[in-house]
């Protein structure tokens, strides 16, 4: 059924809502500005003098021309180490080269020398993941330096650390997922393994080099004097050890290779979709500045914001008058038809039943979910307490967790508490999870977090026999909330890699729709490798 | 004569190759007889090989040690017990001594008798035959060659004769080779100093092609047309005129466009061709099938030329005006028929045919062979008969002589006739409509061809208007029109795009194990619904919104068409769901703009790629196939109206060194595959700019290497008689 719409544009509050949007789009625009770095900056004109290609120059030659460029993760890091861009020293994305969606992975030596900070291994690690998930070729172009060494207890050590990259690739090219490295630059130490783990590996001539150890650590350990080039420059990888299978003369050349590499991977196994003729929604896509309230508590108009991202504003929705507050329906994103599930209010026993019986429906008929997140939590007090909130819940979560058709998830407004769960928040691996700047998550929101803890000190204080100012309280309520304030933001979410990134809310339709048919590169039968009606206990 | 049994032929050895031996084939299954075939090493493969019921090699690749080998052919003639044969035409047809041998063997020849061939094979002794029959001949002088051995050889031994025969007829003269056609061993010679020149290497060339190295001197005649007639004489003395042909439109002498009836020419002039023909054909006691060729001056004169005693290689015109089959009746006379039998109530000619000679040769290049594998000969739709045509009342018929099929090699051995279109139409306009149109469709990739050339004679408006002379050819426009070019190379980008998501579900065809691909239904990602194929040039962005998203949607791609070098700039790309692509194209060379605006392109149904420039506003239609290709960075081939390009990617640095390289190392390579003839410089020696370094033979004709600047001969890699690939290195000159 076509959803209608009662937007006026011209209210005071549409007015004043799309100014607020459009300044979070500036901060947005601003920030992937100063992740792309500027042409003045010196270690962009020594790498250029070199003749070499910026990352991003790199990605736009590898992939098709004119297709898309699906970047993920473009502002992790931001603002959290010194002296390094947003999107911590690697370009991640999804990109069509000869025909077929990869996972592109591409170091920016502009950035620390390309080495691996702790965002830059985590980002690096979310893209195999994606790329394992989706059954995407890895495609690594490779120039860095490494683990950054002064952090080398948060990069190195640990399971998600560097070490798990070349896990994922020996465990990737077993899945039949090629991996197909291009060396670029340096490639030293643990890096060495990218090219070395790779099912093809390219490297450029007087350009790239692979060893364990470079030149100052031979001189230091041997006392003898070699070249970066003589020890593992492109000859003696092509033609004496054998680490490497071909030579690029430059890094256009390397990338051409690359494109060959992948135009004879053959045929891989995919989903088939449902795909009609995308139709534009019949309402302005526009107008969704105007729908995000500015003010978080004001409502959030789900159903004019889905009237401005489905096909012909056509959504056909399911038990339309049983636990209302979350909408469940079948729709379709720029031709595709998929289920969505998007939140108009509190979770309620019935709403949560509703989701784990569509997203049943769904799992059974392989049509991929999309879920809205703009979520308090669930319902609290007794009456709900009673009435098994807790295990219809429960079914929620389960029914999230063990559905195998591929989830996206996009965060619109608020992701607080289980609510976050049983929309299929991080945790719950979405194949994909975006957020609109607006978007806000935390445990719950600032406000209550605040009086929750508030509450907590002051009946410790009482407990211990201690009198506790009002002020006193007044102003710990203010300072966890202005923290919880800060954390809850989408940049800070973003920086820390708990999406994929910040989308511009106008772009939605398109970023969805791309992830979603990257998604349908993994088949039904590798999704349901454990089998497709195989969900936990529903507690009754 | 009398040798002629009624005796039925029942396998017949076609002793040629290509095209014609594929033809003779094509009569023989019709009427019953078993086709044999003889093939040389390079031919092994060949269709008329694979053709023929039975077939026998013999010999390697060169003319000389196969299809000239008339030994070897009667030997094979003889294994596959074949009781005639077919001699083609070229190769050993006007071959009196080889029909001479054949008859003594008890096997027919189909062609006229030894004696009648010689009378008229050699053009000397058929011109003097002519005269002797009343028609009208052209003042000439037969060239002694001295063919001792050492430092004499080749040269003329009548010179003075020859001189005070130039003094009186003038100049320009025309070198002939006695025993040629086709314009082999022919030269035209406007000066008395490039007289011998013309002589030896004219001489040189007919003994290679034809195994014969006379040749004579004669006035040359200009702005003429070239009218011959169609000759067909049995056993029982009856000759007659099967209609004319005017073969006018001519390269170099090789003929290019033919046509059935000759066209505007007046009634008495035919009658007079007819009845000079009958008669010379008549004292030649002439049987089989022949041709009187004749130039007809702005005057209306008409001068003899010569005799070709065998079937042309146009034959298939006047077959489709008159409705015969003529290699049919040239069995049939060979079997003794009566041609008052054959053909009871006569002839009548019915419509127009003219036939376009499609060759491997890029006209771009000064028409060099080209050689290779036809990844792609798609002949436009034919005709199922046309031997039978009763000459249509409306509409046309097309048909296409052909050796080759897909997949095929055009080798340098033999000549570059890839294939010959015939089209017959009620009149001479609506045949050349429709001959231009079967040219459109016809595409060849694998090789370069004539194709663009033909289209623009075809357009020439000399030729509609029967103005043109022999000589017309070389003085018509026929470069590809640039724009043409350009458009096929932004053709070639625009395609780059659209083909990322035209690769039509190369995976849902196996995920539905075989299902046709039901778009609306399902799709794959692979599908050109699939977001990936829709949502051009998606970047993040935070600035732009809805509609105008698209990012980073301009690029810039290097390519080579032809051997041109060329930057695409495509920027503003937009694409809806219809795939209907806009984009801005800059075209250019070297930073100077060749070609730049607004287009909108889309894939038609047929997979063409049809654009529009804004500026001029009018469609234009290109096509290519296993376009991937292009994306993966190999070369395409690019059809567009008139002409085919070949496209390919090129990374900026490699174009940049490879045109160094060359421009410094002073090396001179060959273009053309073929055997060394002749080494003009030894190491040491001081070339001047334009000097011929090397005579190269390819494809039965002569060319020559020249010397790009002057300099010093440095290196010389190769030696007299050496077969040598395209692109190798002959040899090097240092510049001074």
């Amino acid at each position: 059924m076509k959803l209608t719409s009662s937007l006026s544009t011209s209210s005071p509050d549409f007015r004043a809502n799309r100014e607020h949007s459009e300044r979070l789009l500036g901060q947005l625009g601003d920030r992937l500005s100063e992740a792309a770095g500027s042409p003045s900056d010196s270690s962009i004109v020594r790498h250029k003098s070199r003749g070499k290609l910026l990352a991003r120059e790199r990605v736009e030659h590898l992939i098709d021309p004119g297709s898309p460029f699906l970047e993920l993760s473009a502002l992790a890091g931001l603002e959290l180490y010194e002296g390094v861009r947003p999107g911590a020293g690697i370009i991640t994305g999804i990109g069509r080269v000869s025909g077929r969606e990869c996972m592109i992975v591409a170091n920016d030596a502009t950035v620390k020398g390309g080495t691996y900070f702790p965002l830059t291994v985590k980002k690096h690690l979310r893209a195999q993941e994606i790329a394992l998930e989706n059954h995407l070729p890895c495609l690594y172009l490779v120039d860095s330096g490494g683990a950054f060494l002064p952090l080398q207890d948060e990069v190195f050590p640990d399971r998600d650390h560097f070490g798990r990259i070349f896990y994922n690739q020996a465990r990737m090219s077993a899945a039949r997922i090629p991996q197909i490295a291009a060396v670029m630059g340096s490639c030293t130490a643990g890096g060495a393994y990218v090219p070395a783990m790779s099912d093809e590996a390219i490297i450029v001539r007087e350009q790239g080099t692979i060893f364990l150890g470079g030149p100052p650590l031979v001189k230091a350990a041997t006392g003898v004097d070699i070249s970066a080039e003589e020890l593992g420059g492109a000859d003696v990888h092509c033609r004496i050890s054998g680490v490497a299978d071909h030579i690029a003369d430059d890094d256009y050349h390397a990338l051409q290779i690359m494109r060959r590499i992948v135009a004879n991977l053959g045929v891989a196994p995919q989903s088939l979709f449902d795909l009609a003729t995308p139709v534009p929604p019949a309402y302005d896509p526009n107008e969704i500045l105007g729908l995000i309230p500015a003010e978080p508590k004001k409502y959030f108009p789900m159903r004019e914001i889905l009237a401005r991202m489905l096909d012909e504003s056509v959504l056909d929705e399911f038990k339309r008058t049983y636990g209302e507050s979350v909408i469940c329906g079948f729709a379709r994103l720029e031709g595709m038809l998929i289920g969505v599930i998007a939140n108009d209010g509190i979770l309620f026993s019935e709403s949560a039943v509703k989701v784990a019986h569509f997203i049943q429906l769904c799992n059974q008929r392989r049509i991929p979910l999309l879920f809205m997140q703009n979520i308090v939590g669930f319902m609290v007090g007794k009456d709900y307490e009673h009435g098994g909130i807790a295990k219809h819940g429960a079914k929620m979560v389960t029914a999230v967790s063990c559905c195998t058709v591929p989830k996206l998830t996009l965060l619109v407004g608020g992701s607080f508490g289980a609510g976050n769960y049983g929309m299929a928040g991080r945790a719950y691996q979405p194949r994909f999870l975006f957020s609109w700047p607006n978007s806000r998550i935390s445990v719950m929101g600032p406000e209550q977090a605040a009086s929750v803890l508030t509450q907590v000190r002051r009946e410790g204080a009482e407990h211990k026999g201690k009198k506790t100012s009002e002020k006193e309280l007044d102003a710990y309520r203010q300072e966890i909330e202005a923290r919880y304030n800060a954390q809850a933001s989408a940049f800070y979410a973003t920086a820390r890699l708990w999406d994929d990134g910040i989308i511009n809310p106008l772009q939605t339709r398109c970023v969805l729709a791309l992830a979603l048919a990257a998604s349908m590169n993994r088949s039904h039968q590798q999704q349901s490798s454990t089998s497709q009606s195989d969900f936990g206990i529903f507690r009754m | 004569m009398a040798k002629h049994s009624s005796q039925p032929i029942r396998r017949l050895l076609i002793a040629n190759r290509g095209e014609i031996a594929c033809r003779i084939i094509r009569s023989c299954k019709l009427a019953g007889i078993t086709p044999l075939a003889v093939f040389s090493e390079a031919d092994r493969y060949a269709l008329h090989t694979r053709l023929a019921t039975e077939s026998l090699c013999i010999g390697e690749g060169e003319a000389q040690a196969s299809y000239l080998n008339g030994k070897a052919v009667l030997d094979a003639a003889i294994a596959l017990k074949a009781d005639a044969i077919h001699p083609g035409y070229g190769f050993l047809s006007e071959n009196a001594e080889f029909a001479k041998q054949v008859e003594q063997k008890g096997i027919r020849f189909i062609g006229p008798s030894p004696e009648s061939m010689r009378a008229v094979g050699d053009k000397l002794a058929a011109k003097a035959l002519a005269a002797l029959a009343k028609v009208p001949v052209a003042a000439s002088i037969g060239i002694s060659v001295s063919t001792s051995k050492g430092k004499d050889a080749g040269k003329v031994s009548n010179l003075e004769a020859l001189k005070s025969f130039t003094k009186t007829v003038g100049f320009p003269i025309i070198v002939k080779a006695s025993g040629g056609g086709g314009g082999r061993g022919m030269r035209k010679v406007y000066k008395a100093t490039e007289l011998e020149e013309a002589i030896a290497s004219a001489s040189r060339e007919a003994q290679s092609a034809f195994g014969n190295a006379t040749v004579f001197c004669e006035k040359l005649i200009e702005n003429a047309r070239h009218i011959e007639v169609q000759i067909l004489g049995d056993h029982h003395g009856t000759v007659l005129a099967l209609s004319d042909r005017d073969c006018t439109m001519q390269r170099k002498h090789q003929k290019v466009l033919e046509e059935a009836p000759a066209p505007a020419l007046e009634a008495h002039v035919r009658q007079a061709l007819h009845q000079s023909a009958v008669s010379l054909m008549k004292a030649a006691k002439y049987a089989n099938a022949g041709t009187v060729e004749f130039l007809l001056d702005k005057a209306g004169s008409i001068y003899f030329l010569e005799v070709n005693s065998r079937l042309q290689v146009e034959h298939p015109v006047t077959e489709m005006v008159l409705g015969i089959d003529l290699v049919a009746l040239q069995i049939a006379v060979a079997e003794g028929a009566k041609l008052t039998d054959l053909l009871p109530n006569g002839l009548s000619v019915c419509g127009h045919a003219i036939e376009a000679r499609v060759c491997a040769e890029n006209p771009e290049t000064g028409f060099i062979p080209s050689t290779g594998m036809l990844s792609t000969f798609s002949t436009p739709q034919q005709s199922t008969s046309y031997f039978e045509s009763a000459a249509p009342s409306s509409g046309t018929l097309l048909r296409v002589d052909t050796g080759f099929e897909r997949g095929d090699r055009i080798s340098h051995f033999y000549d570059s006739l890839a294939a010959k279109v015939i089209v017959h139409a009620p009149n001479r306009a609506e045949a050349i409509t429709s001959l231009r149109a079967a040219l459109s469709n016809f595409l060849i990739e694998g090789v370069h061809t004539n194709r663009h050339y033909l289209l623009s004679l075809l357009k020439e408006e000399s030729f509609a208007k029967v103005s043109h002379s022999i000589d017309s050819a070389g003085s018509i426009q026929t470069q590809i029109s640039p724009r043409e070019r350009w458009f096929a190379v932004v053709a070639a980008a625009l395609w780059e795009i659209l083909g990322s998501g035209q690769s039509t579900g190369r995976t849902a065809r196996h995920t539905q194990g075989g299902l046709p691909n039901a778009i609306g239904a399902c799709g794959s990602t692979s599908s050109s619904l699939s977001p990936w194929s829709l949502e051009m040039g998606h970047r993040q962005s935070a600035r732009q919104s809805g509609a105008e998203s698209s990012g980073t949607t301009s690029f810039q791609r290097c390519m080579l068409v032809d051997s041109l070098p060329c930057q695409v700039e495509i920027s503003g790309l937009g694409l809806d769901s219809t795939h209907s692509l806009t984009a801005t194209v800059k075209v250019s060379n070297d930073g100077a703009a060749l070609l730049s605006g607004r287009v909108q392109a889309s894939i038609s149904k047929t997979g063409a790629l049809a654009f529009t420039f804004e500026s001029i506003g009018r469609e234009f239609f290109f096509s290519a196939k296993a376009l991937e290709r292009f994306n993966r960075g190999e070369g395409i081939w690019v059809h567009g109206q008139t002409a085919t390009f070949r496209i390919t990617l090129v990374r900026e640095k490699l174009r940049t060194h490879s045109s160094k390289e060359s421009a410094h190392s002073g090396e001179i390579t060959s273009h053309l595959p073929g055997k060394i003839l002749s080494l003009k410089v030894k190491v040491g020696d001081t070339v001047a700019q334009g000097d011929v370094l090397v005579v190269l033979e390819s494809m039965k004709m002569e060319h020559r290497i020249e010397a790009p600047s002057a300099g010093r001969v440095r290196e010389v890699s190769v030696t007299n008689g050496q077969t040598i690939e395209a692109g190798k290195i002959l040899l090097s000159v240092e510049t001074n």
